[in-house]
């Protein structure tokens, strides 16, 4: 169909992006996603079976668990964007190429304006620039269809997912009564009251869901509870004593 | 409690690596789409930096881990040869 275009009707040649750009950052993101993989396999496996005995362990694995489930799911997201990001490149970069394809076409008939707009011819359908014209234009539109798809696809891949799976385990939060590592210590002294719940920290996504308390790994005063493993020492102590 | 010190100190060293690997892999910088949509990846730069912090707290727990297990050893140690004097 043939439509005559208004002097207005200018198309223009320029591509926005920079594909290589966007590859550089979808190879770093590769990697992340191969750092990301490596660690979640570690913290699985130390979480599966490690060296870990006594009251701490629990704490310790539960978190090698929580921090591997992360990493794993992040990796597979930061690995899903890699590739759209790369496909967007190959389409930015393909578009540039169509619309090259039509400035040749437009330039000997004096259709290219600053070299980065064509033009429309007067419409005479018999001329050689209206035809020029019209094949030019009809490339510029197939250029811009694959850019717009391009975008489309880079836009849902940026939508938000959760970055926690579902099936994450353990659903509860690392043990929150506090596992003190049963060693020698001073007199017990009165349990501190818990900590007031904090504000999630600046930076914090909020697709994450609620902070989880950090580990509670940390040697600290308390004796430990009746029936837990004690250290050599302690026990020797107590034998004595 | 039971510590291996040679593998607590060898997982320790492995998080520690992993940490610094994941910190300086997560400063992937900004692709130029095109559109001004700001960072668009900044949620993942963001998330990828919150795992790093979570291995360097485990390799820093193990390492509390590690030494209180060694001072109780030390401890236990010291008063096996009191005994022996006695």
């Amino acid at each position: 169909m043939d439509t005559v275009r208004s002097a207005d009707a200018t198309r223009s040649l320029v591509v926005r992006g920079d594909p290589e750009s966007c590859r550089l950052v979808a190879r770093a993101l590769r990697d992340l996603a191969e750092t990301l993989d490596e660690a979640a396999g570690f913290l699985r496996r130390r979480a599966d079976r490690d060296h870990a005995e006594g009251r701490w362990a629990g704490a310790y694995h539960a978190q090698c668990r929580r921090s591997g489930n992360e990493a794993q799911h992040l990796a597979a997201r930061a690995a899903r964007l890699a590739s759209a990001l790369a496909a967007l490149a190959d389409a930015l970069e393909r578009s540039q190429q169509v619309l090259d394809a039509a400035a040749a076409i437009a330039v000997p008939h004096a259709l290219v304006v600053d070299g980065r707009l064509i033009a429309p011819a007067d419409p005479d359908r018999d001329s050689p620039s209206w035809v020029a014209w019209r094949e030019a234009d009809a490339l510029v539109t197939q250029a811009r269809r694959i850019e717009r798809d391009a975008r489309r696809a880079w836009a849902d891949a940026l939508l938000p997912d959760a970055l926690l799976p579902d099936d994450r385990e353990p659903t509860t939060p690392a043990p929150r009564d506090p596992v003190p590592l049963p060693v020698p210590c001073p007199p017990p002294t009165p349990t501190p009251p818990r900590d007031p719940p904090r504000e999630p920290p600046r930076g914090h996504d909020p697709r994450l869901g609620p902070r989880q308390p950090d580990l509670d790994i940390v040697p600290c005063g308390l004796r430990p509870a009746p029936g837990v493993d004690l250290p050599a020492g302690e026990e020797a102590d107590r034998v004595r004593g | 409690m039971h510590v291996d010190y040679p593998e607590t100190d060898r997982v320790s060293r492995r998080l520690d690596h992993l940490e610094r690997e994941l910190t300086a892999r997560a400063a992937f910088g900004v692709p130029d789409t095109g559109r001004p949509e700001g960072d668009p990846l900044a949620d993942v730069e963001r998330a990828a930096l919150d795992v790093a912090r979570r291995l360097a707290r485990l390799a820093r727990a193990l390492g509390e881990v590690e030494l209180t297990a060694r001072e109780a050893d030390a401890a236990h140690a010291a008063r096996l040869g009191g005994l022996g004097d006695w």
